[in-house]
C-alpha cells in the first residue's frame, strides 16, 4: 500500500511538472497583447556578426524606445529549414535574413510569404540602394527583400606570391583596376608563373571549395555563352559547345599548372584537403572570389590582396559582371507589426549609427549612405573598397535568382570531377549535363509558372 | 610449442585491439589537441599536439557565439535532457509492460504500428509535428521535444524493454500474484529490478542522443536563451566570408562530450552486474 502511494505520488509530481512545462508555452501566448510595439528579428551569423547586429538593433531601440526588438541570432546550419517551416506555419519572425539562393522557393508564389516592401515604402528609404542591386529582390513586380550587403565576383592576386614571381623573373604584376587583358593573356601569365616558380606554385585557384568552383565555372560559362548561363526566366542560354569549352578550359588550366593538379583539386572539392596550407605558404597567385571574402582570404594567405582586372573571356562589351545581394532582409507577410519591422529595416539600411555598428560584418553596405559612412571612418578602405568600387563600376549584368541554383550546380560539380580525372570526355559530359540542366530548368519553370 | 603459439596469438590479438582502439580514439584526441591551438587556425595535420598551446579556445569559446555563454547552453541542455530521459523511461516502461504482459483488443495491430514507427526517419515527422505544436502555441518551448517522450514517442526504447520483459519467465509474475501482488506491484517489485541493465542502457542512449540532437532544437526553438549546446556550437559557424574560430568550437565540443562520457563511465559498472537469478519459491 505504502509503495503504491509512493508510485501515485511520483506520477502526480510528474504530471504537475509536465503541466507546468506545457502550460508555459500556452501561457506565454495567452498573456495578452503587449502595449508597446514588439517585433522579432532573426538572422544567421557567427559571434562577431551576431554582436554587430545586436548592437545595431540596440541602437535602434535606444532611438525608438517604444519598439522592443527581440533579437534571435541563429546558426546558419539548419536556418533554411527553420525559416521555411516558420513561414509556412505562421511563426516566422517579423524581420529576418533570407538567402539569395532561397528566393526561388518563395518568390514566385501567387501570395508570397515575404512582404512586398513597396507596401511599406513610406517607412523605408529605398532610394539609397543601388537600383541594380535592388532589382535582385524583385519578382513579379514585388520587392521581396532588400540586400543586407553587396558582393560580387572579383579577381585578385596575392601580393606575396606575385611579388616573389616579379622578383625572380622581372615580369610585371597582372593588370589591375583601370587596365585590361584578355583571357588568353591571363592563361599565358598563369603558365609562365607556374613554369618560373615551380611545380607547387599555381597562378589561380577558385576559392577552396565547391562554392568557389561553382563561381568560377558559372562565370566562365556565362562569359563564353555571352549571357548569364540561366536568365531571369530560368531559361538555359548556353549550348553544349559552350559547356564543353568551359570544361576544356579548366582541364587545360589544370594540365598546364595554372590551377592545382587534379588530385589536389579533387581532395579539396571533396573536403578531404584544404587549400589553406599552400595559400599560407604563398604558392597561389590569384583567386576569383566574392568581394566579401577578401578579408578572409587575405588573412589565410598572410598577405594583402590586390584587385586584378577582369580578364575578358567572351565579350568585351559585356563582361558578365554582376553585383549580387549577399543576403536579403525580408519582412514576414503576416507580421503583426509590419511598420515597426520596416522602421527597423530602414534604420539598418540608412542610419550612420547602424552602419558604424555593423561595420563590414554583414558585408559591404548595400546603400551609398552606408558605404560613405564607412569610407569616411576609414573602415571601408584598401582592397575591399577598391574591389567594391571596381565591381559596381564594371557590373553590366543584372543579378537573377537562378544564377546559383543548387540542383543545377550539383550536375556541374559531379561532372567536372569525372572530366578532370579523365573518366569522362568533356564532349560526353557537356551533352549529358546540358540535357540534365534543361530538364531541371524546365521543371523549375513549370513549378514557378514562369 | 603450444605456449609459444598461445603467446603469439595473444600478441597478435592485442596488437589488433590496440590498433583499432587507436583508430577509434584518435579523432577525439586530435580534437582535444586542436582545442588548445590558436583560435582561427585549422591546420590539417596528423599531429595531435598543439603547436602553440593556448587556453584561448576555452576562454573565448565559453563566451559563446551570440548573446549567451555556454553556461546557459549547458544549463538548457541538461534541463531538457534529464526531463526527456525521465519521461522516456517512465512511458517506455509502462508501454512495454502493457505489450509484453497483458492481452487487450487490437494488441497485434497496435504493436505492428508501434514497430512501424521505428522505420520513420525523424526528419519526416518534424514538419507535421511543427504544424501541430504551432497550433498548440508550443513553438519556442521545450514542449515539442518532451511531449513525445511522455507518450512513448521513442519506440526504440519501448521495443528494447519489451524484449527484456519477454525474457523474464511468467512464472515470476505468477509467483508474485500468488503472494498477493497486483499488476503495479509486480512491475515495481519483481520486473523492474530484473531489467535494470536495459533501463540503464535506455537512459544512457537517450541521454547521449538527446544531448546530441541539433535538428529538433534548431527548428522548434527561436530564442537564443533556450538554445542547447548543439545549437550553441553551430553559432560559431557562418557562411563563407567569415573567419571561423576553430579552437573555440573544438574547446566547447570537448566540454560538451564530457558529461555523456562521465555518465557512460558510471553506467558501465551496471552493465557487468549480474541479474538476480531465480526468485521463484516452492
Amino acid at each position: 500500500m505504502k509503495r503504491t502511494m509512493k508510485v501515485c505520488f511520483v506520477l502526480l509530481a510528474l504530471t504537475l511538472v509536465s503541466a507546468n512545462l506545457f502550460a508555459g508555452g500556452a501561457t506565454e501566448a495567452a498573456s495578452g497583447t503587449p502595449k508597446e510595439s514588439s517585433i522579432s528579428f532573426m538572422w544567421w551569423g557567427n559571434e562577431t556578426r551576431n554582436a554587430a547586429t545586436i548592437k545595431a538593433a540596440e541602437s535602434f531601440m535606444q532611438e525608438n524606445p517604444e519598439v522592443k526588438v527581440t533579437n534571435m541570432p541563429n546558426p546558419f546550419g539548419g536556418y533554411h529549414d527553420k525559416i521555411l517551416v516558420q513561414l509556412a506555419n505562421g511563426t516566422a519572425p517579423d524581420l529576418f535574413c533570407y538567402s539569395t539562393e532561397w528566393m526561388t522557393e518563395v518568390g514566385f508564389e501567387k501570395e508570397p510569404l515575404l512582404l512586398d516592401l513597396n507596401t511599406v515604402s513610406d517607412y523605408i528609404d529605398l532610394s539609397s540602394v543601388d537600383p541594380a542591386v535592388l532589382s535582385g529582390g524583385i519578382a513579379n513586380g514585388k520587392l521581396l527583400g532588400v540586400p543586407t550587403a553587396i558582393s560580387g565576383l572579383s579577381f585578385a592576386y596575392y601580393s606575396n606570391a606575385i611579388d616573389a614571381y616579379m622578383k625572380k623573373t622581372g615580369k610585371s604584376a597582372p593588370p589591375t583596376v583601370g587596365q585590361n587583358w584578355t583571357w588568353e593573356e591571363f592563361l599565358q601569365y598563369g603558365k609562365e608563373f607556374h613554369d618560373a616558380m615551380g611545380d607547387d606554385y599555381y597562378f589561380f585557384e577558385y576559392g577552396g571549395d565547391y562554392s568557389g568552383f561553382d563561381n568560377t565555372f558559372c562565370w566562365m560559362l556565362s562569359e563564353i555563352a555571352g549571357a548569364p548561363y540561366l536568365d531571369e526566366k530560368c531559361n538555359v542560354t548556353f549550348t553544349e559547345a559552350d559547356l564543353k569549352k568551359t570544361f576544356d578550359t579548366l582541364v587545360y588550366m589544370t594540365e598546364n599548372g595554372i590551377m592545382p593538379d587534379k588530385d589536389y583539386q579533387v581532395e579539396v572539392l571533396s573536403g578531404v584537403n584544404s587549400r589553406d596550407s599552400i595559400l599560407a605558404e604563398g604558392k597561389i597567385g590569384s583567386v576569383l572570389h566574392w568581394t566579401s571574402n577578401i578579408q578572409e582570404n587575405s588573412t589565410k594567405a598572410n598577405a594583402p590582396l590586390v584587385t586584378m582586372a577582369y580578364p575578358v573571356l567572351g565579350r568585351a562589351e559585356n563582361d558578365g559582371v554582376f553585383v549580387r545581394p549577399a543576403q536579403f532582409w525580408s519582412i514576414y507577410t503576416k507580421s503583426k507589426d509590419k511598420i515597426a519591422a520596416a522602421r527597423l529595416l530602414d534604420y539598418i539600411l540608412i542610419s550612420p549609427t547602424a552602419a558604424m555598428d555593423l561595420k563590414l560584418e554583414r558585408g559591404v553596405p548595400a546603400t551609398a549612405v552606408g558605404r560613405k559612412t564607412l569610407s569616411d571612418a576609414g573602415i571601408l578602405s584598401g582592397s575591399i573598397a577598391e574591389a567594391t568600387d571596381y565591381l559596381v563600376a564594371s557590373a553590366d549584368t543584372g543579378y537573377n535568382w537562378f544564377i546559383r541554383v543548387p540542383t543545377v550546380l550539383n550536375e556541374i560539380n559531379n561532372s567536372y570531377v569525372n572530366v578532370l580525372l579523365g573518366k569522362e570526355s568533356s564532349a560526353n559530359a557537356a551533352k549529358r549535363v546540358h540535357a540534365a540542366i534543361v530538364k531541371i530548368t524546365d521543371g523549375m519553370r513549370a513549378d514557378y509558372k514562369l | 610449442m603450444s605456449t609459444i603459439r598461445k603467446t603469439n596469438r595473444t600478441i597478435l590479438t592485442y596488437t589488433l585491439l590496440v590498433g583499432v582502439g587507436i583508430m577509434i580514439i584518435y579523432p577525439f584526441l586530435w580534437m582535444v589537441g586542436a582545442s588548445f591551438n590558436d583560435s582561427y587556425s585549422l591546420k590539417v595535420t596528423a599531429n595531435i599536439f598543439p603547436e602553440n598551446p593556448s587556453m584561448n579556445g576555452y576562454i573565448n569559446g565559453w563566451k559563446g557565439g551570440g548573446m549567451y555563454t555556454f553556461g546557459t547552453y549547458f544549463k538548457n541542455t541538461y534541463y531538457y535532457v534529464v526531463l526527456k530521459v525521465l519521461f522516456t523511461i517512465f512511458s517506455s516502461i509502462i508501454t512495454a509492460y502493457g505489450f509484453s504482459r497483458f492481452q487487450f483488443p487490437f494488441k497485434r495491430p497496435l504493436f505492428s504500428i508501434l514497430i512501424g514507427t521505428l522505420l520513420f526517419p525523424s526528419v519526416v515527422v518534424i514538419v507535421p509535428m511543427y504544424v501541430m505544436f504551432a497550433k498548440l502555441g508550443w513553438v519556442d518551448t521545450y514542449a515539442p521535444m518532451l511531449a513525445p517522450a511522455l507518450f512513448a514517442g521513442d519506440t526504440y526504447f519501448v521495443y528494447l524493454l519489451i524484449q527484456f520483459f519477454r525474457s523474464i519467465p511468467r512464472d515470476m509474475d505468477e509467483a508474485a500474484m500468488i503472494d498477493g501482488c497486483g499488476p503495479v506491484s509486480r512491475l515495481i517489485r519483481i520486473l523492474l529490478p530484473m531489467i535494470k541493465p536495459a533501463i540503464i542502457t535506455a537512459i544512457l542512449f537517450q541521454f547521449i542522443w538527446t544531448g546530441n540532437d541539433f535538428l529538433y532544437p534548431m527548428i522548434f526553438l527561436s530564442t537564443e536563451s533556450k538554445f542547447p549546446v548543439s545549437v550553441g556550437l553551430k553559432m560559431f559557424l557562418d557562411t563563407s566570408g567569415a573567419l571561423i574560430a576553430w579552437a573555440n568550437i573544438f574547446a566547447m565540443s570537448v566540454l560538451a562530450i564530457l558529461p555523456p562520457l562521465i555518465v557512460f563511465l558510471f553506467a558501465q559498472r551496471t552493465f557487468v552486474e549480474g541479474i538476480s537469478t531465480s526468485g521463484i519459491k516452492g
